[in-house]
């Protein structure tokens, strides 16, 4: 699947190593994908394909003279500069040998997904170490709901122009990395087609037992969890033994569906509202994920899923997100326990072992 | 000549201790296998005292401590409770005052004691057991007695109190955050600490990378520990090396083979067992792995804090992490008071009863030097000056036969009164709310889980699961089988055991609380440990296939 000139490399070729390649969120998603972790499928850009165009049209000599004069406080000539930048960029075409890897790229995960022109996200992802943990990395141009191969290729290249906007040039000044040198990625995912959606957490949130996962799902995209809108199916399961410990099926009478460039909410037709909206083999299978994420990142998360129409099960399985749960358990500082002002602390834990001895 | 009792005073009457106190237990992490009378005198005397003493120095305000019970080489115990409500309100008072240093200035508590302990040691050694007269070496034995009985009493004041804020502080997790002491997070936020047993484990690796450059590491490799001892005498890397152990045991080598009993040498006398630990560090390769690990251990630590510290409402952090900052001392105590308190006492027990022992011996007494572990002090006081003409034979003769038929069957957990049950009796330790019972001795009993369907129930000592090849420990000297991957079965574990649980997948022990050494350690190495399963090394077959999960506390046996 590897491209000729390595300009296209599939999220399952992505790892840590092709970071300098394939950017920070294409090399987590390719990590995880290894890890045997579903996301939706998709692939990146390289950093090759835009050093390539870059070097092909000169334009990283326009980068250098448009930048050489203009300091970092002065807000109206960066923001000039990174103009003039971003259009020169947007007015070179991207050679057509770049362009041709990929259309067929997607054009073969249209084909995976047994859909055409494939509704796609295209984000960008930064390869510089530093900029990946700037506040602003996530604010390069992430542009949802692309399909068609112009348009593919018209979001990629809006994705290379956005490595100049006003604020990253600005940044890099200030760090002192080069303008000239920098490299940029773009990750094509295929945008999820939500039946049902939900949320896990690799813990039981109200315990904070961590032998159980809690599933919490409803019909569509998981905006409707989220927002509160439903109450949603609840699944308890076992981590070792994977079964179901407990299931609550939820009243889930409104969902969010795609239409044109996002999604709308809609009624759920009244025979589908009180039944479960996964199977059981799907639940086992999104714990199955909760696990290996769980195991991935080295502690217990909360965890975005859904279950994608246009793929066979379990490939249609899908983490969207995932975080770390912060703190196990509830916490509940209540009267009896609360060191009272102006008590100092060594006070405060006399007392409590003095009423620990008089239970 | 009569023969008095093994401890006289103390042995366990039916009658008349029973009314006392209708529950008396078995101090099975230390008494079983049965002790020597010699070291039953000195347990049940001054372990006793240590405890009374540590009770009312801190006025615990719902026990005065223990009482203990010679019988069959069995330490039986019953607790001694305060039932006046008037009296506990007083105590209530006194003990304010008498725990505030442990909050505030636990250091330097500690370090005191510990060097007041180093410089009783150095005392006691600055005898030459060789050459003492007579008279010097019935002082030596003289000033062990006191030095045993000022150990027990620091060892307890401090065990109390730490302890006491061990229980606190899981009670508030418990009530706050809603995690107990067999949680993961738990753990988490008290492991990863340093402490001198681990020091000790490190300069024995330190010597095991030594054995590999010195070319001699196959010799320790390819024989039982015994006989490599002998192998490396004949070879002239062997007897440099041995020259550098020897140089870390006379330092550190203070200590028993078994952690309550002195008829087994010490490392300092014969260093087999610590032979036997640089080969586990041989076995496993690799760099000391107690130190990764505690990297990993120390960065979770920090982590799980800082959860947990944000769950805490601001204005109670402080207290909250005092109180945390002492619970994380008392996993650290756990493991160096065996180091500085109960073996390096027992180890210069053995080193006077043994000086004593070879001038009896050459005097006629007595034939072999550790027969006097089957006499008691007042029969060695009654030699030792002037030896000349006695025979203490048959005394030695009677009580080792007496000792054989101890050895030869099981002491019963609990002697109870007719009509009380084990359940009553349980019920009674818990009312006592001594920390020491609850969290080191007896331990939180298992629930069975039917639902679970495993071979045994125990609690959780340290959280995770593995499955591997079943090997059961009766005692140190078996050590030596363990492979990597194995899941240690034994009644309980000892520090001079650590090294081994770098080889290990999993520990299950009969009998442990959280603060036993085995929950301790194995929460160090990270490995999961089920403690309290009661029935393990009689239930379980080496070679057998066993699966241990923490998380629950339960194992499951593979292949019946």
């Amino acid at each position: 699947m590897a491209s000729q000139f390595q300009y296209i490399l599939w999220f399952e070729e992505c790892n840590k190593s092709a970071l300098p390649l394939v950017g920070g969120k294409n090399a987590n998603l390719g990590e995880m994908v290894n890890a045997g972790i579903s996301v939706p499928p998709g692939f990146a850009v390289t950093s090759k394909a835009f050093e390539q165009y870059m070097d092909e049209a000169t334009l990283w000599n326009q980068v250098r003279d448009t930048l050489s004069d203009v300091s970092a406080d002065d807000i109206k000539a960066v923001s000039k500069a990174g103009s003039a930048i971003r259009q020169a960029i947007l007015s070179t075409p991207i050679p057509n040998e770049i362009q041709r890897e990929i259309i067929a790229a997607y054009t073969s995960l249209c084909e995976k997904c047994d859909v055409t022109d494939l509704p796609v996200a295209v984000r960008s992802s930064a390869t510089a170490e530093d900029l990946q943990d700037a506040s602003f990395a996530g604010q390069q141009d992430t542009y949802l709901w692309i399909w068609g191969n112009d348009e593919v290729v018209k979001a990629t290249h809006e994705c290379w122009a956005s490595l100049f906007t006003d604020r990253a040039i600005t940044y890099r000044m200030r760090v002192g990395f080069p303008q000239d040198g920098v490299l940029i990625s773009v990750g094509i995912q295929k945008m999820v087609n939500s039946r049902s959606a939900g949320v896990m957490f690799t813990l039981d949130p109200v315990t904070g037992d961590r032998s159980k996962i809690t599933i919490e799902a409803s019909w569509g995209f998981g905006e409707s969890i989220v927002q509160g809108m439903v109450s949603p199916d609840n699944f308890i399961i076992e981590k070792k033994s994977l079964s179901i410990k407990q299931s609550i099926i939820g009243q889930k009478d409104q969902q969010f569906v795609a239409k044109g460039c996002g999604t709308v909410v809609e009624p759920v037709p009244s025979e589908q509202q009180v039944i479960p909206c996964v199977s059981v083999a799907e639940v086992i299978e999104i714990a199955k994920m909760g696990m290996l994420i769980e195991k991935h990142y080295g502690a217990p998360q909360d965890i975005e899923w859904a279950i994608d129409r246009d793929l066979p099960f379990p490939e249609n399985t899908f983490s969207t997100q995932s975080r770390p749960v912060t703190a196990a358990g509830k916490s509940d500082f209540k009267n009896g326990i609360l060191k009272e002002k102006g008590q100092s602390d060594t006070d405060h834990i006399i007392d409590l072992m003095l009423k620990g001895f008089s239970k | 000549m009569k023969i008095y009792d093994a401890v006289p005073g103390l042995e366990f009457d039916e009658k008349v201790d029973l009314e006392k106190s209708p529950a008396w237990f078995l101090d099975a992490t230390h008494s079983v296998p049965p002790w020597t009378p010699m070291f039953g005198w000195f347990w049940i005397n001054f372990c006793r005292h240590g405890m009374q003493y540590g009770a009312e120095k801190l006025s615990l305000p719902t026990v005065k401590g223990w009482d203990w019970r010679f019988k069959d080489g069995g330490g039986y115990l019953t607790l001694n409770l305060v039932m006046d409500e008037g009296e506990r309100k007083e105590r209530e008072g006194r003990f304010r005052e008498a725990i505030r240093p442990f909050i505030d200035d636990y250091d330097n508590l500690w370090g005191d004691y510990v060097n007041e302990m180093l410089g009783h040691y150095k005392r006691l050694k600055s005898c030459d057991v060789d050459t003492a007269s007579n008279t010097e070496m019935l002082a030596n034995f003289e000033d062990t007695i006191n030095v045993c009985r000022r150990m027990w009493e620091i060892h307890m004041h401090m065990m109390y109190g730490v302890d006491t804020a061990f229980i606190l502080f899981e009670n508030v997790c418990k009530e706050t955050l809603g995690i107990d002491d067999t949680h993961p997070t738990f753990h988490d936020l008290l492991r990863g600490f340093d402490n001198k047993v681990f020091e000790v484990d490190r300069e024995l690796w330190k010597l095991s990378k030594k054995a590999e450059e010195m070319g001699i590491a196959d010799i320790i490799l390819n024989n039982k520990a015994g006989d490599a001892l002998a192998a490396l005498k004949e070879n002239d890397a062997g007897k440099k090396w041995l020259e550098e152990l020897q140089v870390l045991l006379d330092e550190d080598g203070w200590r028993m083979q078994r952690m309550a009993e002195i008829n087994l040498p010490t490392w300092v006398e014969d260093p087999t067992p610590a032979i036997a630990s640089v080969k586990f560090f041989l076995k496993q390769g690799g760099d000391f792995n107690l130190d990764i690990e505690r990297e990993g251990l120390a960065q979770r630590r920090e982590e799980a804090t800082k959860e947990v510290l944000e769950k805490v409402p601001e204005d109670q952090r402080g207290w909250f992490t005092t109180l945390l900052g002492l619970a994380q001392k008392t996993g650290t105590f756990s493991e160096e008071h065996n180091h500085y308190l109960d073996l390096h006492t027992h180890a210069l027990m053995r080193r006077s009863c043994i000086g004593i022992g070879k001038r009896l011996v050459a005097a006629g007494v007595i034939d072999d030097p550790e027969d006097t572990f089957f006499l008691m002090p007042d029969e060695m006081r009654a030699v030792t000056l002037v030896p000349d003409g006695s025979n203490l034979r048959h005394i030695v003769e009677r009580r080792k036969k007496e000792w054989e038929g101890w050895c030869s069957k099981e002491n019963p957990p609990a002697i109870l009164k007719e009509g009380f049950t084990m359940d009553d009796a349980m019920g009674v330790l818990v009312q006592s709310n001594d920390p020491i019972a609850l969290k080191v001795v007896v331990g939180a009993m298992p629930v069975p889980k039917p639902e679970l369907n495993a071979d045994l129930y125990g609690i959780c000592g340290s959280g995770g699961v593995a499955e591997g090849p079943a090997r059961v420990i009766m005692e140190e000297s078996q050590l030596d089988e363990v492979q990597k991957g194995d899941i240690l079965v034994a009644a309980s574990t000892a520090p001079s055991w650590t090294p081994v649980f770098g080889l290990l997948n999993g520990v299950v022990v009969d009998r442990g609380a959280s603060l036993s050494h085995s929950a301790i350690v194995s929460r160090e190495y990270g490995i999961p440990c089920v403690i309290n399963v009661f029935e393990g090394t009689a239930k379980i077959k080496t070679g057998q296939r066993i699966k241990v999960d923490g998380d629950n506390g339960v194992v499951y046996i593979l292949d019946k």
